[in-house]
């Protein structure tokens, strides 16, 4: 069997033998190339707009201000001490929601009888927006931690729990006959089968729980809290100072396609079945 | 020569999923299969062949008469048995050495003296150098390998195969029908092959078991009788060429 690295070496063989151009690179990096051509041309009219007065540099700042701001608040003290809190309060709240996920969710798909009792309770919740909730959660936790990660939780649990019980749902009866032919257990059948099968399910759903997390933290720091991110863009927007807004707002973009690309390389590396 | 498998009378009814209408799938099927007997069941697809296989593993329930396992009624399955499946059912975030010993692991019985059993099985099979792959980055013909392997290492009594190597090419097919033989021999295990590939049943077997269409009813029991080891050449051979002949005839033959 050949491997793929020779698979390539024979491809580049052949190439050489009937002299081929070799493809050029604004070919070979095409999607990267005009992707950073749109984000710069994006960037570029938000500059244009700004040092020409057609955009009020006083409520939308400008590229270069921001790039300013950037380069002396990043490392403050200050701007780290939010950025901290944030951090900690989403991956608590997302280490409690892929526990609870994975942990209610792949007996839910398991058991049809589970299934079939709880499905419209969490379709129920799962419609209402949790925003919603907030003044309920206030009322019950008060304006702490606690209240901001179980905001952190109730945004991010959903794509987890769904898709955990999808997963455990859609195990392939191939799989499963194999496992009742060495006479497995039921318990065995679920450890060696329906888990194992259900965890691209699972990564899938961390991914789009990661984006969701991110606006709950935001939010939850907006009505209770004095530290993060959130609370720091609430603050400076208020008070007009708009370049500090935007660095933060970047950064916590930045914090969510770093950790999405995480669980892509999570998923590349550990699951290559 | 002691009887290992015995189907009395047996009759499936067939349930799809969600509300399709029940089938008639085996209807009355009597078999023996001899301690050690290499025997293949052939006949139309869709016959209902696999449907007596699995439930001689007892992976389905049968709603007439009585399948015996060494003297015994079976209940369910045992690892007395164990299935080589069609295809895509190695397991896919499992390694080839992670598949093989998967049965083993379910039982508690990876000790040390079955570890090294497992590796001359690796090897018997021809695997040696690919215990860390995963399926999806084997051939076909190297996946039925390991699916074959997987069934071996429990070391059952009987080794139930459904049309193990329909889905690889035909060069690999007829390489691992001679290979298998050669297992067969080495192991003395008792084989029951379902295939619908009347030639291939014809080189393999002492017996072909010849099913009826749906639902299926065994037409006749056919003696191989040609000498062993039997090679490529016993392929070409006028004497295997007049009994696929003949077993074509009785499956083409209206009921």
């Amino acid at each position: 069997m050949a491997s793929i690295s020779t698979q390539q070496g024979l491809a580049k063989e052949i190439r050489n033998a009937v002299n081929l151009p070799p493809i050029p690179w604004t070919e070979r990096y095409f999607s990267l190339l005009w992707g950073v051509i749109g984000v710069l041309g994006c960037l570029l009219l938000w500059q244009i707009g700004a040092a020409t007065g057609l955009l009020d540099p006083l409520f939308v700042s400008s590229p270069v201000e921001v790039m300013r701001t950037a380069l002396s608040l990043i490392p403050s003290k200050e701007f780290g001490v939010h950025f901290v809190s944030t951090v900690q309060c989403l991956f608590l709240g997302l280490l409690i929601a892929v526990i609870a996920g994975v942990f209610f969710g792949l007996p839910l798909g398991w058991f049809a009888t589970l299934h079939a009792t709880f499905e419209p309770v969490i379709a129920a919740v799962y419609g209402v927006p949790y925003i919603a909730f907030l003044p309920v959660i206030i009322m019950w936790t008060g304006i702490g931690v606690t209240s901001r990660v179980i905001i952190v939780v109730w945004s991010a649990v959903f794509p987890l729990l769904i898709n955990a019980i999808q997963g455990a749902r859609e195990v392939d009866d191939n799989y499963l006959r194999v496992g009742r032919s060495f006479s497995a257990t039921n318990l065995q059948l679920f450890f060696t089968i329906a888990l194992p099968s259900s965890i691209p399910y699972i990564l899938a759903g961390l991914r789009t729980s990661i984006g969701r997390a991110i606006v709950g933290v935001v939010v939850a720091e907006f009505f209770m809290s004095s530290k993060g991110l959130g609370y720091f863009i609430n603050l400076k927007a208020n008070s007009l100072e708009m370049a500090p807004a935007f660095v933060a707002v970047v950064v916590l973009a930045l914090f969510g396609i770093a950790l999405v690309s995480l669980v892509t390389y999570i998923e590349n590396r550990f699951c290559k079945w | 020569m002691s009887k290992k498998i015995v189907t009395r009378n047996v009759s499936v009814i067939y349930r799809g999923k969600h509300d399709r209408e029940p089938v008639l799938a085996c209807n009355g099927i009597d078999l023996v299969v001899e301690e050690g007997a290499f025997v293949s069941i052939v006949g139309p697809s869709g016959c209902g062949k696999t449907t007596i296989l699995y439930a001689i593993d007892g992976l389905l329930s049968i709603n007439g008469g009585e399948i015996l396992v060494n003297d015994k009624r079976i209940t369910g399955p045992g690892i007395d048995r164990a299935l080589v499946f069609q295809s895509a059912s190695l397991l896919p975030w499992r390694t080839v050495w992670g598949n093989i010993t998967y049965g083993l692991k379910l039982h508690n019985g990876l000790d040390q003296e079955r570890l090294a059993k497992i590796q001359s099985l690796i090897d018997l099979v021809g695997l040696r150098g690919f215990e860390k792959r995963y399926p999806s980055e084997l051939s076909g013909g190297m996946q039925q390998r390991a699916n074959l392997a997987r069934a071996l290492a429990v070391d059952p009594d009987i080794l139930l195969l459904d049309e193990p190597f329909a889905s690889v090419d035909a060069q690999t097919r007829e390489k691992l029908q001679i290979e298998l033989t050669q297992i067969w021999q080495r192991t003395q295990k008792t084989m029951l092959f379902v295939t619908h590939d009347i030639a291939e049943a014809v080189f393999l077997s002492d017996k072909v078991v010849v099913f009826s269409a749906r639902p299926a009813e065994v037409r006749e029991t056919i003696n191989i009788d040609i000498p062993r080891p039997r090679s490529l050449e016993t392929k070409l051979s006028p004497v295997l060429q007049g009994y696929v002949k003949r077993v074509w005839n009785l499956i083409d033959a209206p009921s």
